[in-house]
């Protein structure tokens, strides 16, 4: 997908949330679709189960309208976390900008959310993308939980952050960090667009 | 566009203001040079891009380089590459005005500082301006050459520094120009005074707010403004209790894609006004890149900005090819202009014709070879001449004189020398090669390139022009090709046997056209061309001090060159055979013996009879002096003696 078309004057964003399941991943989506103006955002398309848990992907697509003479678009997805679901993890990250790696903080699930991790990069390779290429957020979702129950943004950070990307805590239940994340990844998608094609 | 006013409207900025435009009007002493000390953002680049404008209006056409340093030393380092290092210094010592940006990166370049040490030094002695620019003031600046600090120290340095509320309400103002309504006067008044440290950070600032307006239904509120580019004391000096960020997270987060956004398009345009500065330093025209520039919503950029890359790198290789095939092709305008690629690329496709090859003159017949005398020294002096003016005082030169009386050998002599005048390619055959040349060529297209060929030559000369006769097609494409030769003012030469006036079979256009130029004789040679020939002959033997030998040689008769070289090549060639010097005696026993024949031969191998003075034998003969000659009758001395 083309981050940027000059001749239609289009920027389309394509982010992807990743994580293992019940990690937050809609929930982000539903908060942000919650504070979105009607007129900016589209219908969110979410397949759950009776249970809650996402079995195809969450769609959000946010239209910021024209910004320095080019419409500007998102499109937010998230992929199902269970481990089966890999297949549709694949079809969700073809093509995307960038990624938005959702880490449950909880400590009884840090396994979990190595799995995930590594399934992500495995992932992006089958697709011959390497990951220290990809815009990457780190958030640490549910830090709102008692203290004893997840890991410190910096035990995460030892774990998970080894390339030094950025990383935010979060609750995206309340909205903290929700869209403090949001801005990150975009920041970094957007950065790509000058650094896109060198001038030799 | 820049402009002086910007800086006239801050007192501390008049005095590098006027500097500057004195340099842009040329007026008064250069100051050889000009250097501007200004912190970052305080408007250098702003500066030298109101010079470069100003001349350029005033002189259209004069070269202005305007270069940061690196682009500088990558243009240096450019041009050494493709042996080009004397014109790139060329241009730069010789343009109208240079203008370096960044001046404190010379650092970074230390192969280059002798260069831009002799570009201050040949523009101080010739008296032309150089303005530079740097953030970091003379006496500080570390790692370059000594030569380079004098220079600049001994130039005039103004300051510059960031703009006061006014100019910086005036530039933002200017920025605003094609889009007046794009903000509220209040906002962009605040920005003004928001207390950036530098006027990027002002420009940037308005940029954001720009693109954030235009996302926005709501007019911008002048605190709103100062709260989203995160002016300093922002919130101290917003009267207006400003909504928390939780309650419009939206709002705030496209703000923030907002000014990424219009970072990264202005990113994109820093990035072609690089690419302007860099191709147009190197001499192309950039008017493609210009046009992205001033467009606001500019197409494909990207795009664009490769395919322009594409062409100039193919420009480049092209003016080194046609440089290398016609020296007089390289400095072509469309070399220079990527929206002239096609046209430059036909150049080249003729310059390759051109230098396709052609029938060069003779190496071994050389131009200092040449003997003159009383008989030769009219076609001698017009050949001079020639050669000092090709293609000005006599073209063409049209040699005629009996066979063997060295009208080749000047033809091919005067073919070298052009050649080593730089006149190239000089085209030196026989018309029998040029009409079997007509009459190969099987259709029109080859026709057509046979013509490209030969139009473009620097000289034509053509020997033996009376055997055209009876060669209609020849004459025609000859009558032709000197009609375009003449047009160009390439020089051409031919010789005849024949008078001009004498040829018969000839197309009488073609005759008018050679009868327009110089008819010299050349007739068979006399003593002292003879002499001269015989000398350059006996000059590698063992007889090259032989001055006896020589002058009986030369007085030899012999009505061409060609048999003065036959009688010499005979008196080596026995003297080689009999393992002896060449000597006078051996010479006139040589010819002699063949002019008198197989008489002469058997009385003196029968024992010879003479006068009846005895001849010691030719071998003891050393000095004509001490020579007996000998004869069988009287009628064969008077023989001699007429001789």
């Amino acid at each position: 997908m083309p981050l940027v078309n000059f001749t239609t004057r289009e920027i389309t964003c394509k982010l992807v949330y990743y994580g293992p399941g019940r990690c937050g991943k809609t929930t982000n989506l539903l908060y942000i679709h919650g504070r979105v103006p009607e007129q900016r955002r589209g219908n969110m398309v979410s397949l759950a189960t009776q249970s809650d848990r996402t079995l195809f992907f969450d769609f959000l697509p946010l239209e910021l309208g024209m910004i320095s003479g080019f419409t500007t678009r998102f499109q937010l997805y998230t992929v199902p976390g269970q481990v089966y679901y890999n297949a549709t993890r694949r079809l969700v990250l073809q093509g995307a900008d960038g990624v938005v790696f959702v880490v449950d903080s909880q400590a009884r699930r840090f396994d979990d959310n190595l799995e995930s991790f590594q399934n992500l990069q495995e992932n992006l390779l089958d697709q011959g993308v390497d990951i220290r290429n990809l815009p990457l957020v780190l958030q640490y979702n549910k830090q709102d939980l008692p203290p004893d129950l997840i890991l410190a943004p910096a035990e995460l950070d030892d774990a998970f952050n080894f390339r030094g990307v950025p990383s935010l805590p979060a609750d995206a239940l309340h909205g903290t960090g929700v869209f403090e994340t949001l801005k990150s990844l975009s920041a970094l998608v957007l950065q790509r667009l000058a650094a896109r094609a060198p001038v030799p | 566009m820049s402009s002086f006013e910007t800086f006239l409207l801050d007192p501390a900025n008049r005095a590098a203001a006027a500097a500057a435009r004195a340099v842009a009007d040329a007026s008064g002493v250069p100051f050889a040079p000009l250097v501007v000390v200004g912190p970052a953002g305080s408007g250098k680049t702003e500066l030298l891009h109101a010079i470069a404008t100003q001349v350029r209006e005033s002189h259209p056409g004069a070269p202005v380089e305007l270069l940061t340093l690196d682009a500088l030393a990558e243009r240096y380092r450019s041009a050494l590459l493709v042996a080009r290092g004397e014109a790139c210094r060329a241009e730069l010592f010789g343009a109208e005005l240079v203008l370096l940006d960044d001046f404190e990166r010379l650092a970074r370049h230390p192969d280059c500082q002798g260069f831009v040490a002799d570009l201050l030094d040949a523009r101080r002695a010739a008296g032309r301006d150089v303005v530079v620019t740097t953030a970091i003031p003379v006496d500080q600046l570390l790692g370059l050459d000594p030569r380079v600090v004098r220079r600049l120290v001994e130039g005039t340095t103004v300051t510059l520094s960031l703009p006061g509320p006014e100019a910086r309400l005036a530039i933002l103002r200017r920025r605003l120009a094609d889009t007046p309504d794009a903000l509220p006067d209040p906002v962009v008044r605040a920005v003004a005074d928001a207390g950036f440290p530098s006027m990027r950070d002002y420009t940037g600032a308005l940029a954001r707010l720009v693109a954030f307006q235009e996302a926005s239904a709501l007019p911008l509120s002048a605190s709103d403004a100062m709260l989203l580019v995160g002016a300093p004391g922002a919130m101290l000096a917003s009267p207006v209790p400003v909504e928390a960020p939780e309650a419009d997270e939206f709002g705030s987060f496209l703000s923030e894609v907002s000014a990424s956004l219009s970072e990264q398009v202005d990113r994109w345009r820093r990035r072609i006004g690089e690419a302007v500065l860099k191709w147009g330093g190197e001499g192309l025209n950039t008017r493609r890149l210009e046009a992205l520039l001033a467009d606001d919503t500019p197409g494909d950029p990207e795009t664009t900005l490769t395919a322009f890359e594409a062409d100039a790198q193919e420009l480049r290789v092209l003016a080194q090819e046609a440089a290398e095939l016609a020296p007089d092709l390289a400095g072509a305008q469309v070399f220079r202009d990527p929206d002239q690629l096609p046209a430059a690329r036909a150049l080249v496709a003729q310059a390759r014709q051109r230098g396709s090859p052609l029938s060069a003159p003779l190496s071994q017949y050389r131009w200092e070879d040449l003997a003159e005398g009383p008989s030769s020294r009219l076609p001698m002096l017009a050949a001079r001449d020639i050669i000092a003016e090709p293609g000005r005082r006599y073209s063409p030169l049209i040699v005629v004189g009996p066979a063997g009386t060295g009208k080749t050998h000047l033809l091919h002599g005067l073919g070298n020398a052009l050649v080593q005048r730089g006149i190239a390619p000089a085209a030196c055959l026989g018309t029998h090669a040029f009409a079997a040349e007509v009459a190969a060529l099987a259709d029109a297209e080859e026709l057509g390139e046979w013509r490209l060929h030969y139009r473009w030559v620097g000289a034509l000369l053509l020997d033996d022009l009376h055997l055209l006769a009876g060669s209609p097609r020849a004459q025609e494409e000859l009558q032709l090709l000197v009609g375009e030769l003449l047009e160009g003012g390439r020089q051409m030469v031919f010789t005849s046997t024949v008078p001009l006036e004498e040829l018969v079979g000839f197309d009488i256009r073609l005759l008018d056209r050679l009868q327009g130029g110089l008819v010299v004789e050349l007739p068979p040679p006399d003593r002292e061309v003879r002499l001269a020939v015989v000398k350059r002959l006996l000059e590698s033997t063992a007889a090259a001090q032989d001055a006896a030998l020589a002058d009986y040689l030369a007085g030899r008769p012999a009505d061409s060159v060609r048999a003065v070289q036959g009688m010499v090549q005979r008196v080596l060639g026995q003297a080689l055979a009999q393992q002896v010097v060449p000597s006078p005696a051996l010479a006139r026993e040589v010819l002699e013996a063949i002019e008198l024949g197989p008489v002469r031969a058997a009385r003196r191998s029968g024992g010879a009879r003479s006068s009846g003075i005895l001849s010691p034998g030719m071998g003891l003969v050393k000095s004509p002096e001490k020579m007996i000659e000998s004869w069988p009758g009287i009628a064969d001395r008077l023989i001699a003696e007429l001789r």
